[in-house]
């Protein structure tokens, strides 16, 4: 079932935006939908129009908005990097951890819990995910090069092990934290969107600007690598500078994201499956389609991870994973049908 | 002028004006965010006033009501929902945001620290009996508790071993060491706890041998179990000199999840009763 882009582009527009205006006025509380949506517009044009008090006001302009935009930022952010390793790797079950990013800044998460104290943490953390992310990213890529080019094999095994060596260091520091290191480790591991900051939501956009500029400039190029790389060389693509510098913008990408919100897994993997089954490989409209899908699918994760056990609230990676688990499972045994 | 002809909104006023400010105060609307809180607030009579509790709060049977979740991860929106007057809750209470959120909306936020010894927990009580206007139950809670306590100390089962066991499932056994509420129970049962390692950590069926405790205290689902059963749960520990004794108990885990509360020093009196019990067999 192949669907045009543009009514794909015009599909996912409408999800994005009915996910916005649900996630703006659906919550734990109760608030006029209209004057939640005239309140923001208030917010920006400095007028009075809507009705609503001081504290309903707050919970739309500094609880909700910024959740709403953070998540709609880590979705592309998280989609686009995942479409891309999948397309680097020629590999359908890759996805930004791939390349380590993720159990790298688990490593740096583990070591600010256990190790900081607890005064600092505020910004030691997304710090030390950041770099952790960053250092192990740039870890496996030294591994894999080498003086013929940098191997997608080697950066996979690399990935793996360094991956292992990762999830020894956790675990050895957590087996010496005390009860409250290892409660905040497990639920950052989860994944949240509730530490949305206006200075955190800034640094993520202009992150996304940046990786998704220099992501659909390398659109070609990602189309000619399909073929595979001898190929791709053939056709003048600079292979080896490609790779660094797709690698180099995942990890930095994928690991702010992880910084603001711990580990959300399953959108970077399913969301370009999702969108290559109705419009096809090419990345030059399977780049932006993914940002827009994934922006949208964490929103609407976000809101049901917000209402299904109100006033409590569930972590949004669990939420993503429910979902997306299933969803594999349904590409696989649909792979397989079609294989026969 | 006459009363019959006195404005009675007037008269009202004047009552009002004459009544001490904290008993007409508007019903409270609290939530307690961690078991001691909640325990704290029914000992203290509060119970009505409470809308809200957390995963970890037991309500006695028949009561039923809001679950704001874990304590560390709390919903700023969740939490407003329920239009709270009060939030009380331990220093663990979090994330940041959702604390930012309640203060910008005005709520009172009460943050008690854990109570590891029976000074704090009489601390924490008064101090948010003070806060509260509850001060004579208060007071009266502080009374039994002390009476409590001198109970125990009759009871006291001092100068012998013991050590304190998270779980009762099969042969894993981790052991409760300084720091933690295992060893605060133990503390308060004024028995030496045998291990003095930092926080939990597992012990191996040959280690706890080699230790050999007087008394094995479990925190197990079932408070009611005995010995037999224990030990059929952790085959490793029939070995041992207390299940010789028969000085293996079960305890009522979730009365110690938050550190001393209330109902820890009921199971530490619980507890005693058996041992002095067991021992004069």
């Amino acid at each position: 079932m192949r669907w045009s882009v543009s009514l794909c582009g015009i599909i996912l527009g409408l999800l994005l935006l009915i996910a916005s205006v649900m996630s703006i006025t659906q919550g734990a509380m109760a608030l006029p939908a209209s004057h939640s949506l005239l309140s923001i517009f208030d917010a920006v044009f400095n007028s009075q129009i809507a009705d609503m008090s001081d504290y309903q006001r707050i919970i739309v302009l500094e609880i909700r908005l910024p959740r709403l935009a953070l998540a709609l930022l880590v979705g592309a952010i998280l989609s686009q990097c995942g479409a891309v390793m999948q397309g680097l790797f020629r590999n359908p079950l890759a996805d930004p951890s791939i390349i380590g990013v993720s159990s790298g800044a688990a490593v740096g998460a583990v070591v600010a819990i256990v190790l900081l104290p607890a005064a600092i943490i505020g910004w030691a953390l997304p710090l030390a995910a950041f770099f952790g992310g960053l250092i192990t990213t740039l870890l496996i890529y030294h591994l894999a090069r080498s003086p013929q080019g940098t191997s997608v094999m080697m950066l996979l095994l690399a990935g793996i092990a360094i991956s292992a060596l990762a999830n020894a260091i956790i675990g050895y520091l957590s087996y010496f934290s005390d009860d409250q290191s290892l409660r905040q480790l497990n639920l950052w591991q989860m994944g949240a969107l509730s530490g949305a900051t206006y200075s955190a939501i800034a640094l993520t956009a202009i992150v996304f600007s940046v990786i998704a500029f220099v992501f659909q400039k390398n659109a070609d190029a990602l189309n000619a690598i399909l073929l595979g790389e001898s190929e791709a060389r053939h056709l003048g693509i600079n292979i080896d500078r490609l790779k660094l510098q797709l690698i180099v913008l995942t990890a930095l990408g994928v690991g702010v994201a992880v910084a603001f919100t711990g580990i959300i897994g399953f959108i970077g993997l399913v969301v370009p499956h999702l969108v290559r089954i109705s419009t096809g490989s090419d990345h030059r409209t399977l780049l932006p389609l993914s940002a827009l899908c994934g922006a949208a699918l964490l929103a609407l994760s976000d809101l049901v991870a917000r209402l299904v056990v109100s006033p409590a609230e569930l972590p949004v990676g669990l939420v993503t994973a429910m979902l997306g688990a299933p969803f594999f499972l349904i590409l696989l045994i649909q792979q397989k049908k079609q294989l026969h | 002028m006459s009363i019959k002809t006195c404005n009675p909104s007037v008269i009202f006023t004047l009552l009002f004006a004459l009544l001490p400010l904290h008993s007409i105060a508007e019903p409270q609307r609290i939530i307690s965010t961690d078991s001691s809180a909640s325990n704290l607030l029914m000992t203290l009579g509060l119970s009505e006033e409470l809308v809200a509790v957390d995963v970890t709060t037991q309500l006695p049977k028949g009561k039923t009501l809001a679950n704001v979740g874990y304590h560390r991860n709390l919903s700023a929106e969740g939490l407003l929902s329920l239009e709270p007057t009060l939030v009380v809750g331990s220093e663990h209470m979090g994330p940041e945001a959702t604390i930012r959120a309640l203060d910008q909306a005005g709520v009172e936020i009460i943050q008690l620290p854990t109570a590891m010894t029976t000074f704090q927990l009489k601390e924490n009580i008064t101090q948010l009996a003070k806060l509260l206007g509850a001060e004579d139950a208060g007071h009266e809670s502080i009374l039994s508790i002390d009476a409590k306590l001198n109970q125990l100390k009759k009871l006291s089962i001092g100068g012998q071993t013991a050590v304190f066991l998270l779980s009762n499932n099969g042969n894993t056994l981790r052991a409760a060491g300084t720091g933690t509420g295992g060893a605060a129970f133990l503390k308060l049962l004024g028995a030496d706890s045998i291990v003095h390692f930092e926080n939990y950590r597992n012990l191996s069926a040959e280690a706890l041998l080699s230790l050999e405790p007087d008394i094995i205290i479990i925190a197990s689902t079932n408070p009611n179990a005995d010995t037999a059963e224990l030990i059929r749960n952790s085959p490793a520990l029939e070995l041992t000199h207390a299940a010789k004794k028969q000085k293996i108990i079960a305890v009522n885990a979730s009365a110690l999840i938050a550190g001393i509360s209330t109902a820890a020093i009921d199971e530490a009196l619980r507890i005693s009763k058996t041992l002095t019990h067991t021992s004069a067999l």
